[in-house]
């Protein structure tokens, strides 16, 4: 019998530097026990367990962050390199901030609290390991174990046809998508040999042996680009392939939807980045055609179908199209300061969009106002609380300064320009001017007109007296403020908090972005 | 290039081709004298008890997935004990750690009643 | 090559900058109306005050000063990959409108405070928020800074004219707010395409985008995308159609604000950025300029004339002299430029004290038009002198400072083309006309609605002094003391200015030296970036 000789070369490092996914993974354990083995109502034991898991997870993250993490571990299938930590900070903040607007949502509509959240952390777990991936396989696998969360989570109420509509026709079109990137990644193998990215890259670098030398002239190379830029333009909601995302966004749970539009678009385009810009950045010719005319057609539909929108989730879905066009804008300028933009961007995106489905989720759970635009009327006088967050976030994703969506699209567009490549930045100029008007159609149907009830209250002044300084009416508010729950009060500032000092003072989280971009740089040998 | 494929080409046209030819042959060749007995769907000359469209409780599909999901990870076992010896102790606990994963798994969905018929 | 420098020590044009910020934080954590109100007029005052000790402290260019020089500078790294910086400081165009502007904010928080009754509080935040924004924008030595402060201008407008506008203030706010982002964002690709070229996107210093000018094939293009944002804020003809209805449908403090100080803000865009920047092609474009300006000042004027609602009288005056000041900017001579600064301040101070008058009479008589006023004059004396004084300066009377700005302007004019003087002149006709046909139809005249039926409005219920929809009474007497105060600077300035209008033009005149030597040779010699 012959036993195989084995090199064992994992040690504590390795498993270090999967710390944080395996603090999510465990999480994950305990919320399923907890869901069978404490009796009776438990949403609050449930949402503060998830909440330290993550806070945990993310202390994990950003220990890793601080030591530099390691460039390859576990036989160079995950890295721990900042870049990785770095999407891995949105996917968490992202994923806290859904968690803590869930429990309104899980009571009004008798959730299991449990399996919820831990399904949520599957999700996390999933894309943390998109983000942390170095192999093909386990981008697979994370692309898989997300995937599947996911679609469970957008069905997640069961008794509501949208829903469970928005779960099927998720799981039959990403099954598909996924497929066309599973094609894609075995061509890959089967040009270059290797499932490591980093194998990939030297050898369609031409420096590596057994490796064929016409690789990069294959054409199973062409094919096994066109089928993942296939398969991943559409997990990321990229036109043409974005037709489930308003249906899906709009049937999903609230907060599911949130987290979705975020934390999936973020790990998807670490790994979107660590195999085009990296991995094949030496045929860049071969994809850069296609990035162009996806990004142009991305911005001009996404922005243009927003405008005929009357539904905000249905809204915030095109305008999250759109803002993906922006990214692959960044994306396509293919140098450090685009894929810096890129990391930067999904921070601002992660307070500015996660926020407004805060303000969405809030009207839902209180049965005054769902999702139609319209409902929105005059809010502003109901209920002022809700409505400036909600502002700011609106201005935000229309890229005003001074906050985070302005800053985080001109970095991007200035990396384009960088690049050369003026015409993506006029095109997505002039697309972000017609966003502006269905952004700020919102703020004035909140601001702008009054709600009927909201008649200005009559106080007589004495006619005697001039109209100086004293005559003003205290009172001209209204007196009884509806007093927001504390998690929505705590989730809806964090995030308007976040989208404004990210726009005031970027300059360390940009750093932090260049200095994440350079170690992934520096994994691939690039400049 | 593309050369290096034309075998697998004319493997597949050969397979195919011996396939359609097997079908149209028997067709062809093959006496057709259909009975009613022939037609049912137990050709084997029993009649049928009650018709065969018959509901399956979902329960059935539950327990089939569930089975096949353990099944497939029981079958991870294999590879792992015949190389055992050389991944040693560090081996011995990543796979407890891997039953530990199965074994929430499995309290879980008893708890929730799946495994109630 | 523009320099910086601080004689100073200490960065006072910051504090200035950020104080009215700070104080709408510190508001938006009170609640008690009357702290507010006094926090934001304190703001507003200290911050005129620090703008004024600053006009002072201006040192004018000696034998040793030379050049087109920043002041008072502070400068801070931001974000230094992109060519952004903290860079902030004034020439002596800017530190003109940086005092102008904290003055005419002065005057808008003062009236916000008993003409706005309803969300007073907020009011006043954004209106501390827009100060600022207003001051970035004239300070400002970064060009990432100056559109960031540009694009920020916006937001607090957007709330003051929607929140508080009047009855079709949804429609104004919508197109206000298009047009701007329609210039700023085109505006925007030109920073991209500068930044691209030279790297940097600092104005002064010797890497800096004045001491390397782009290609004058880039130029031409990135002139149409900066000149399109400053022409549509300004606003220019044909770029013109936001701004009758946003001026109709303001709230009046706000209004000061938007036809003082914004619309200058657009005016200072030329003069800064586009003459500076882009030389060569601002004189491949002076032509087309300065005739859509003539037709601009004289169609805008015509339309003046014809108007009933007195909101809208005042509004196409505003945007006529707009006009004449971007038509004294691309005579593109010091002259010209002089004149167009100076004007700019005339401008500010008459339209804010023409559009106050239009708000003190609406507030008495319940309507803005002509056919509802008339012999005005008689029962309020008060209202009708203060008010003459504004009219006498809007058709630009000898001795009061607009005459000083317009010959200046006209002379510019001359010097580059005559015609366009003799036709832009026309102007000075037409503004008589209907300044005076304003004038006379309100105060003078037979009395269109008698003292009893202003007795009957004003118990009507539902109106409003001031503010749109709460009128609930009319004012029934003459001036008030405090609506007499918000008169009185203005008019001392008025006087001022047109006694001794040299105290502005020693400060802009040396500003515009250099700039025009810029403009007229491509390069400032002996400042060129080698030195």
């Amino acid at each position: 019998m012959i036993v195989a000789v084995i090199h064992i070369n994992v040690t504590l490092a390795d498993w270090g530097s999967v710390l944080p996914e395996l603090i999510i993974a465990g999480g994950m354990l305990l919320l399923m026990l907890v869901d069978v083995f404490v009796p009776g109502k438990k949403v609050n034991l449930t949402t503060w367990l998830t909440l330290i898991i993550l806070a945990l997870a993310f202390a994990a993250s950003w220990n890793l962050w601080r030591t530099g993490g390691m460039a390859s571990a576990l036989y160079g299938t995950v890295t721990s390199d900042r870049f990785a930590m770095f999407f891995d900070f949105s996917i968490l903040i992202s994923a806290a901030l859904a968690v803590l607007i869930s429990p309104g949502y899980i009571s009004t509509s008798a959730f299991d609290s449990g399996e919820y959240y831990a399904l949520i952390l599957g999700a996390v777990l999933g894309m943390m390991l998109m983000a942390a991936g170095l192999s093909l396989m386990v981008l697979f696998i994370a692309l898989e174990l997300l995937s599947l969360a996911l679609y469970i989570l957008s069905g997640f109420e069961r008794f509501r046809p949208r829903s469970q509509e928005a779960g099927f026709k998720y799981f039959l079109l990403s099954s598909f998508a996924s497929a066309f990137l599973l094609y894609g990644f075995a061509l890959l193998y089967g040009v270059t040999g290797s499932t490591s990215l980093i194998k990939i890259s030297t050898c369609l670098a031409g420096h590596a042996h057994g490796c064929s030398a016409a690789a990069t002239s294959s054409p199973l190379l062409y094919i096994g680009i066109g089928l993942m830029l296939v398969g991943f333009a559409f997990k990321v909601s990229i036109v043409p392939f974005h037709m489930w995302t308003p249906d899906v966004y709009e049937g999903a749970p609230t907060p599911v939807t949130a987290f979705m539009s975020v934390a999936t678009k973020a790990a998807l385009f670490a790994a979107f980045i660590r195999v085009f810009s990296m991995s094949l950045s030496t045929v860049e010719s071969h994809w850069y055609g296609a990035l162009w005319a996806l990004a142009i057609a991305t911005m001009v539909v996404g922005n243009i179908a927003a405008l005929a929108q009357s539904n905000m989730k249905r809204l915030l879905a095109y305008s999250g199209i759109a803002h993906a066009g922006y990214i692959l804008v960044a994306m396509a300028a293919n140098n450090a300061l685009g894929q810096s933009a890129v990391a930067f961007y999904f921070l601002a995106y992660t307070f500015m969009n996660i926020g407004a489905f805060v303000f969405v989720a809030y009207l839902e759970t209180t049965g005054r106002a769902g999702d139609e635009i319209a409902s929105y009327r005059g809010i502003f006088y109901r209920n002022p609380a809700l409505a400036l967050p909600m502002a700011i976030f609106m201005f935000s994703l229309a890229g005003f300064p001074p906050t985070a969506g302005f800053f985080a699209k001109y970095v991007a567009f200035q990396a384009a320009v960088q690049a050369g490549h003026v015409d993506l930045v006029v095109v997505g100029v002039i697309t972000s001017l017609v966003s502006v008007v269905y952004y700020l159609r919102v703020v004035a149907v909140m601001f702008l007109q009054p709600a009927e009830e909201a008649a200005p209250v009559e106080q007589p002044v004495p006619p005697e007296q001039p109209p100086a300084v004293e005559q003003v009416p205290a009172s001209a508010e209204p007196v009884t403020r509806p007093q927001l729950p504390w998690n929505i009060d705590v989730g809806i500032w964090t995030a308007a908090l976040g989208s404004i000092v990210l726009g005031i003072i970027p300059t360390g989280l940009l750093t932090y972005a260049s200095e994440s971009v350079t170690a992934v740089r520096a994994l691939f040998g690039l400049p | 290039m593309l050369t290096d494929y034309v075998p697998i080409l004319i493997l597949s046209l050969l397979a195919g081709g011996f396939a359609a030819t097997n079908v149209i042959a028997t067709l062809i060749t093959g006496p057709y004298r259909p009975t009613r007995e022939k037609l049912s769907p137990y050709e084997s000359g029993m009649t049928e008890i009650q018709p065969p469209k018959q509901r399956f409780p979902v329960k059935f599909y539950v327990i089939a997935m569930l089975f096949l999901l353990f099944d497939i990870e029981g079958v991870s076992f294999y590879p792992w004990a015949i190389i055992l010896k050389a991944l040693r102790f560090p081996g011995f606990i990543e796979m407890l750690i891997f039953l530990a994963f199965l074994a929430v798994g499995y309290i879980f969905i008893w708890k929730k009643g799946a495994l109630d018929w | 090559m523009a320099t910086a420098t601080n004689a100073l020590g200490f960065p006072l044009v910051s504090i200035i900058l950020w104080l009215p910020v700070a104080a709408g934080l510190v508001c938006w954590l009170i609640n008690d109306p009357r702290t507010v109100r006094m926090i934001a007029v304190a703001a507003a005052l200290i911050d005129l005050l620090l703008a004024l000790f600053l006009l002072v402290k201006f040192e004018l260019p000696g034998a040793g000063t030379a050049g087109w020089t920043f002041q008072f500078a502070d400068r801070h790294a931001w974000i230094s990959t992109i060519g952004v910086s903290y860079w902030v400081g004034v020439d002596g165009v800017s530190i003109i409108l940086v005092a102008l502007a904290s003055l005419m904010m002065s005057v808008a928080i003062l009236a916000a405070t008993f003409m706005i009754a309803d969300r007073q509080r907020l009011f006043l935040i954004l209106m501390l928020f827009l100060e600022t924004a207003i001051l970035g924008v004239f300070v400002s030595i970064n060009l990432f800074l100056f559109f960031v402060f540009w694009e920020a201008m916006l937001i607090p407008s957007y709330f003051l004219l929607g929140v508080w506008g009047e009855e079709r203030r949804v429609y104004a706010t919508m197109k206000f707010v298009i047009y701007t982002v329609l210039g700023s964002f085109l505006m925007l690709v030109g920073i991209f395409y500068l930044w691209s070229q030279t790297g940097t996107l600092d104005m002064a210093g010797p890497h800096g985008l004045v001491a390397n000018p782009v290609s004058q094939g880039a130029q031409n293009w990135l002139f149409l995308a900066f000149g399109l944002a400053f022409a549509i804020k300004t606003p220019l003809f044909p770029f013109h159609a936001w701004a009758p209805t946003a001026y109709t449908e303001s709230p009046l403090p706000f209004l000061i604000a938007l036809a003082g100080i914004l619309s200058k803000a657009g005016a200072f865009g030329f003069v800064r950025y586009s003459l500076p920047l882009f030389p060569s092609a601002s004189h491949s474009w002076q032509a087309l300029v300065s005739i859509l300006a003539i037709i601009g000042l004289l169609y805008a004027a015509v339309l003046a004339l014809v108007q009933t609602d007195i909101k809208k009288i005042v509004a196409y005056a505003s945007i006529s002299h707009m006009n004449l000041i971007v038509l004294g900017i691309f005579t593109l001579n010091a002259t010209g430029l002089d004149g167009a600064v100076l004007q700019m301040v005339n401008h500010s101070i008459i339209i804010s004290g023409l559009f106050l008058a239009v708000a003190y009479i609406f507030a008495r008589t319940g309507t803005r038009f002509l056919n509802g006023m008339g012999g005005l004059g008689e029962r309020w004396p008060w209202l009708m002198w203060l008010f003459f004084v504004f009219v006498l300066a809007g058709l630009d009377l000898p001795g009061l400072g607009s005459f000083a700005g317009e010959i200046l302007i006209f002379l510019g004019v001359f010097a580059e083309n005559a015609w366009f003087a003799v036709i832009g002149a026309l102007v000075v006709i037409l503004a008589a006309w209907y300044m005076i046909r304003f004038f006379q139809n309100t105060m003078n005249g037979p009395v269109a609605v008698s003292a009893d039926e202003v007795a009957v409005l004003a118990e009507a219920p539902g109106r409003t002094p001031y503010q749109y929809p709460v009128l609930r009474r009319l004012i029934p007497g003459d001036l008030l003391p405090g609506e007499i105060a918000l008169f009185v600077p203005l008019i001392l300035l008025i006087i001022y200015i047109g006694i001794q209008p040299y105290t502005l033009t020693q400060r802009i005149n040396p500003t515009m030296q250099p700039v025009t030597t810029l403009v007229n040779r491509g390069s400032l010699p002996g400042f060129g970036g080698g030195r």
